[in-house]
């Protein structure tokens, strides 16, 4: 039975700095509850909305990074509903009805699946910019909570609500556009995937012979995919069993991984729409549209991705790369700074970022990342052959993850430059080994290397080269016998 | 007719999250019915007449506030302390717990 | 009937040290000792130890050279624009008693003036109202006749003025909420250009139509008023990127460059004296040379329910705010949805209520087309027609149809009510000044005379005021 998926995905602008329609901050978690309000976000008599510029450019440049034809302005309409958390008990919102103009009303995205590495499409049906309401908590359950208690600090944060048409076949499809969706927003600077809440989606999901069902509060990507399967086996018990799939809205429940029906809504929807006459339209200017193709134009996984295969890299580390912004960002600047391609991708596709997890830093943060040009350097003496990448990889990484302000010389193991009195000494040592070799067991010479390398204790020494050696005097020994 | 009015007058009141005490509702069902009545009159004045709706009189573009200093206020002060509890949250009744 | 000093003699009087800001401010706070237990035109007043003490800091200032533009003048404000110092109430139970964490806008321009705000002026409850008896805090009676009323919204920023309560008063007109006060008080009110004066902390009843607006005994006070508060405010996205018009130094205007006119059919609607003494005003003016005509203005008579059926929309929208958990006014049961249906069933009066759920029908599915959006084309084609009108002359009509009604007199048929406000909400609807003047007296009574301008057209208007008041002699009349 096949699935059709939609999805209607909230992302806050939490880079944005300021909260959509007052100065308050973007990024409220760092406040205690109501520190990070003022007048307009409470909603106070009087007080007024004057939309921020960068809320605005944000939205712009989201709308064209998923290929909107953008409106010729921006306007905001009220949809009113009565809810403890929302201040003025109308949302400032966007409508495309009664002299609306929603930030776009038609686009798509194209997202790479690092499943079978092909890029599907998924046509976009509108995207609203709106004000974010704020958080309610209750004691113990919503049901028998004495009171709802509101922290307002959320209160006016700007929120794209991004909805797609059901162009989605599956929970994992699902997963991978919305990883792919929250990346692009990130390449944007205007959002940070990893807060807590930042984004929630709400899906609907349809199987052939059945009703649509919607599925509300799914907080993470994982999530999405749980939730849909769970509602699609769901789904597809009833059919198989011979009953029908109503048309309803479920909640998913993340804790019991399973979606449960909502509570019947006595009254129909009625949100009593028109525009804000506090807020007259925001014009999308030349010079506004032209910054926000810009910033979609310079910096995108999809042109970070495809240029780093460009430089020969495998997919699987280019899109290692490209997923983390921190490191496409210090990848492109190595390889531009004179950095060999194929080692600096090794670096910081697989192993420096395979460090920085294993040490529990964070690899999203650029600061956690070296200057790019040392990286650089340090693949161009792995490429010149002064020292392995596994030298590389076992004794400098660990230290640079560590510290990436380290200097690369202290870092550097010290290089064995006389090897060969190395060799002759572990030749005069390990006799039997010698013997053992001379003799036809052609397995003592990795035992040979491997003594020489111990003997070189922490320093840098290329393997091949110990061989080499080895096995030219060995020969020699041979021949001279 | 006027019981029409009413049945009106309780879906607005329902919608509006407004309760209607004593005689109001009654007189309510009167007074909407008059208004309603008499608002119409817009809508047939308008019989071809071609006009676009004006929502704001100027028609001009709003300005972009670039950013600038948090102006927060105590919501404790504002909506008195007995209202906010021992983190700051505001304490809304939601359900009547016996 | 007797005259009293204004905005402008008081300044001159302060300047010239014939007159010192305690001496006035204590005679000020006489005048409201006397008239307030009979008007009721405040709703709260300042402490009068702080009043003289401002009025002493002022004489100082006028002393040391170091006087602002407005110092030592006493401004009554509307109590539904905000302010930090004293309750913000819109005179609904609702409120009772909110103080602001904020100043409005314009409530700061006029302290960084030199003015003192010595009290909050009674209103009708959320500015919904045409006579001042919608007040939760009971009604403000007229000083020229107490059984009366002083008209409305701002009912006590008129009655404050007509008995010397106040040297100038801000109010709001939403739909003719400063221009029928100032009728019926004989006083001067002034509703400017649509986003000429800033709406921050102005308590919003319809925002698209509204403005803060000044009221005084005289043009000349008015324009003062209006230079102190009006220009851009970065925190009204409505607010206009003009600069602030220069108003104060205008001269009257003459006559013969004045071009009148009158909207065809407009002034019958009135009542026989304030029809007569329209009519004798603009005769005096055509006299004088002025030129006065007639003109044809289609959708004008039906800008009274358009207006309506868009200030209720956006009432019902503003007023959705008081839920019983961020304002004064609770609910009594534990349960959210009954609780806030209580909270808002207590807090609102019965005039409220209606508005509220007038504008829910309007804009409510089945409806929006049929009213809500056909009152938007409606002001489309009001507005162009004023635009197109206002470039040749300036529109005139008399304030309000009626004379200042008895108390209960008008409130309780609706229609009869809005009808009162025929002539003014046409400038609402349009976003262009209107200026209310007096324009004769009928049995001890006033009548006004209303006169539209263009976008931004209030230097006009001063200027026609200044010369009409030359012809009537009404200009800072107090009752009494
Ligand atoms: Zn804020």
């Amino acid at each position: 039975m096949k699935a059709r998926i939609g999805l209607e995905i909230h992302v806050q602008l939490s880079e944005a700095g300021t909260k959509l329609f007052c100065n308050c901050d973007s990024e409220y978690r760092r406040y205690r509850p109501n520190e990070n309000v003022c007048p307009v976000c409470l909603g106070l008599p009087g007080a007024l909305p004057v939309p921020g510029k960068r809320p605005v450019e944000l939205a712009l440049a989201a709308a064209l990074a998923l290929n909107c034809e953008p409106p010729r302005a921006l306007v905001f309409t009220r949809k009113h509903y009565f809810y403890p958390d929302l201040p003025k008990n109308y949302q400032i919102t966007q409508f495309e009805k009664v002299g609306g103009s929603p930030v776009c009303t038609g686009g798509y995205l194209d997202y790479l699946s690092p499943d079978d590495w092909e890029w599907r499409r998924v046509r976009i049906r509108r995207i609203n910019l709106e004000e974010d309401p704020g958080r309610t908590s209750y004691e113990g359950s919503i049901l028998s909570s004495r009171y709802a208690y509101v922290d307002y600090n959320r209160s006016g944060v700007p929120l794209l609500e991004i909805v797609t048409e059901p162009d989605l076949k599956s929970p994992r499809d699902a997963r991978v556009m919305v990883e792919y969706l929250l990346l692009t927003l990130e390449y944007l600077g205007a959002t940070n995937p990893r807060l807590e809440g930042v984004f929630r989606v709400d899906a609907n999901v349809s199987l052939e012979g059945g009703e649509r069902v919607e599925i509300k509060n799914i907080g993470s990507t994982l999530d999405v995919e749980r939730a849909l399967r769970y509602e699609i086996n769901r789904q597809r018990l009833v059919l198989e069993r011979g009953g029908k799939v109503e048309r309803e809205t479920r909640h998913w429940d993340a804790e019991r991984g399973v979606t449960k029906p909502l509570r019947y809504k006595e009254e129909e929807e009625e949100y009593l729409y028109f525009p804000d006459p506090d807020l007259p339209p925001v014009l999308i200017t030349r010079d506004l549209l032209e910054a926000a193709r810009e910033k979609v134009a310079e910096w995108s996984p999809r042109r970070v991705y495809e240029e780093i295969l460009g430089l020969g890299v495998k997919r699987e580390v280019a899109w290692s790369i490209t997923s983390v912004p921190a490191a496409a960002r210090t990848y492109l600047a190595g390889v531009k700074s004179g950095g060999d391609p194929g080692i600096l991708a090794r670096i910081v596709g697989v192993d420096l970022k395979g460090e920085l997890r294993e040490q529990g830093r964070d690899p999203y943060n650029p600061g956690n990342w070296p200057e790019p040009g040392k990286l650089a350097e340090l693949s161009r003496l792995v490429a010149k052959g002064e020292y392995t990448y596994d030298a590389v990889k076992g004794l400098v990484l660990p230290k640079l993850a560590a510290n990436p302000e380290a200097p690369l010389e202290e870092l550097l193991p010290e290089k064995v430059e006389d090897l060969e009195p190395l060799v002759e000494e572990v030749l005069k040592e390990e006799e039997k080994a010698v013997k053992d070799y001379l003799g036809g067991k052609k397995k003592a010479l990795n035992y040979l290397v491997g003594a020489v390398m111990r003997k070189a204790r922490k320093r840098a020494l290329d393997p091949r080269r110990a061989r080499e050696l080895l096995l030219k005097r060995l020969e020699a020994m041979k021949t001279g016998a | 007719m006027n019981e029409d009015w009413c049945s009106t007058v309780d879906k607005l009141s329902a919608l509006a999250r407004l309760e209607l005490g004593g005689d109001e509702r009654e007189r309510m069902c009167r007074e909407v019915k008059v208004i309603a009545e008499y608002l119409r009159g817009v809508g047939e004045a308008l019989k071809g007449v071609e006009a676009e709706p004006l929502y704001h009189v100027w028609e001009e573009e709003s300005w972009l506030r670039p950013g600038g200093e948090r102006e927060p206020v105590d919501l404790a002060w504002v909506v008195g302390s007995d209202r906010v509890d021992e983190e700051g949250r505001l304490k809304v009744p939601w359900r009547e717990v016996k | 009937m007797h005259r009293t000093p204004g905005i402008a003699d008081l300044l001159y009087a302060y300047a010239n040290g014939d007159m010192d800001p305690v001496e006035h401010a204590a005679r000020v706070l006489e005048e409201i000792r006397r008239w307030e237990p009979k008007v009721n035109a405040f709703i709260s007043l300042e402490d009068p130890e702080l009043v003289l003490e401002a009025a002493e800091d002022a004489g100082k200032r006028w002393k040391r050279g170091e006087a602002r533009p407005l110092e030592g003048i006493l401004v009554g404000v509307k109590d539904n624009i905000s302010t930090s110092f004293l309750p913000t109430t819109a005179a609904s139970r609702m409120l009772d008693p909110y103080v602001p964490p904020y100043n409005a806008t314009v409530v700061d321009r006029l302290l960084e003036r030199g003015a003192i705000i010595h009290g909050k002026l009674n209103l009708d409850e959320f500015a919904m109202g045409s006579t001042g008896e919608f007040s939760a805090f009971g009604p403000t009676r007229n000083p020229w006749s107490l059984d009366r009323v002083p008209g409305g919204s701002s009912s006590g920023s008129g009655a404050c003025l007509a008995y010397a309560g106040c040297d100038g008063a801000l109010g709001s007109d939403t739909g003719g909420s400063v221009r029928l006060p100032a009728a019926y008080t004989a006083t001067v009110g002034l509703k400017p250009t649509y986003g000429l004066v800033s709406r921050r902390g102005l308590i919003p009843y319809g925002n698209s139509l509204e403005q803060i607006s000044p009221m005084a005994r005289s043009v000349r006070d008015v324009a003062l008023l209006l230079e102190a508060i009006a220009g851009w405010d970065p925190g009204d996205a409505t607010s206009l990127r003009t600069e602030a018009p220069s108003l104060s130094g205008l001269k009257p205007a003459e006559p013969g460059e004045v071009r009148v006119c009158v909207p065809r059919g407009l002034p019958e609607l009135a009542e026989e004296p304030v029809r007569k003494a329209f009519y004798s005003l603009l005769e005096r003016l055509e006299s004088e040379g002025a030129s006065v005509g007639e003109v044809e203005m289609r959708g004008v008579e039906r800008a009274l329910p358009a207006y309506y059926t868009i200030a209720l929309a956006e009432a019902a929208s503003n007023l959705a705010r008081y839920d019983g958990t961020l304002y004064p006014m609770r609910g009594e049961s534990g349960e959210y949805w009954r609780y806030i249906a209580q909270a808002r069933g207590r807090g609102f009066g019965f005039e409220v209520k209606k508005r509220i759920l007038m504008g829910v029908y309007v804009l409510s599915e089945g409806y929006r087309d049929e009213y809500y959006v056909a009152a938007t084309r409606l002001r489309r084609l009001v507005r162009d027609e004023v635009l197109r009108a206002t470039r040749g002359c300036i529109l005139a009509t008399p304030a309000s149809p009626v004379m200042p009604p008895r108390l209960g007199e008008r409130i309780g048929d609706p229609l009869k009510l809005y009808a009162m406000d025929a002539y003014t909400v046409i400038a609402n609807l349009a976003g262009v000044p209107a200026l209310v003047q007096p324009a004769g007296f009928h049995e001890g009574l006033p009548i006004g005379v209303q006169f539209m301008a263009g976008r931004l057209g209030e230097p006009q208007l001063i200027r026609l005021g200044l010369l009409v008041e030359e012809l009537t002699g009404l200009a800072e009349v107090v009752a009494g």
